[in-house]
């Protein structure tokens, strides 16, 4: 699954700790949604775009081979 | 006046070493050589129910320390435990066809226990490097 978290993080001038605190979860966590290592669960997915006033869909997106 | 709460982690961190320090004190009394001979039945039990039942705090505490992490640590915790799983299951059913096969000693239940908090320490180092 790709995202655009690591785009709208640096729109927010957020490091990935800020993120991770802000959502509830760990820096490795945030690395490796980031990087497309570890797909969220949906209530993780669901914060994150509220977050940044976006939709899931926004925000993550299946690809292809998913 | 306002009751001041415990940082979970300080307050985790606080039951780890207290169940560790009465696990390791049962471990101590228990290691005797009454549980060895034929003594009074009375006190081989308690010396098996003080040995489990000081064990038990531990394992109520590292449950509880991975529920309390975030869905990618719990991943992690997962994937190591499955690991130090498959590895143990595989050296213990190994050694004990080498065992009776003649070519080592029995193989310690203790050791597989240990054997298994091992590579699930090691899995917990190696796993988080694939998520990278």
């Amino acid at each position: 699954m790709k995202n655009r978290l690591r785009v709208l993080r640096a729109e927010f001038n957020w490091s990935q700790m800020e993120l991770g605190l802000r959502v509830g979860v760990s820096r490795q966590a945030i690395n490796a949604i980031e990087t497309g290592k570890y797909d969220p669960s949906l209530p993780l997915a669901m914060k994150l775009a509220r977050l940044f006033g976006k939709s899931v869909e926004e925000v993550f997106e299946l690809e292809e081979t998913d | 006046m306002a009751e001041q709460k415990l940082d979970p982690n300080v307050r985790l961190l606080g039951q780890v070493a207290v169940t560790t320090i009465l696990w390791a004190g049962t471990f101590v009394a228990t290691k005797t050589d009454t549980l060895g001979h034929p003594g009074s039945l009375a006190m081989r039990v308690a010396l098996v129910a003080i040995g489990v039942g000081g064990f038990l705090p531990v394992v109520f505490v590292y449950a509880k320390s991975i529920r309390m992490q975030d869905e990618f640590n719990q991943r992690i915790h997962y994937i190591a435990l499955s690991i130090a799983f498959a590895v143990t299951a595989v050296v213990s059913y190994a050694s004990d066809l080498l065992y009776q096969a003649g070519f080592i000693p029995p193989f310690p239940t203790i050791g597989t226990w240990a054997l298994m908090v091992a590579i699930w320490f090691v899995a917990m180092i190696v796993t988080p490097r694939f998520y990278r």
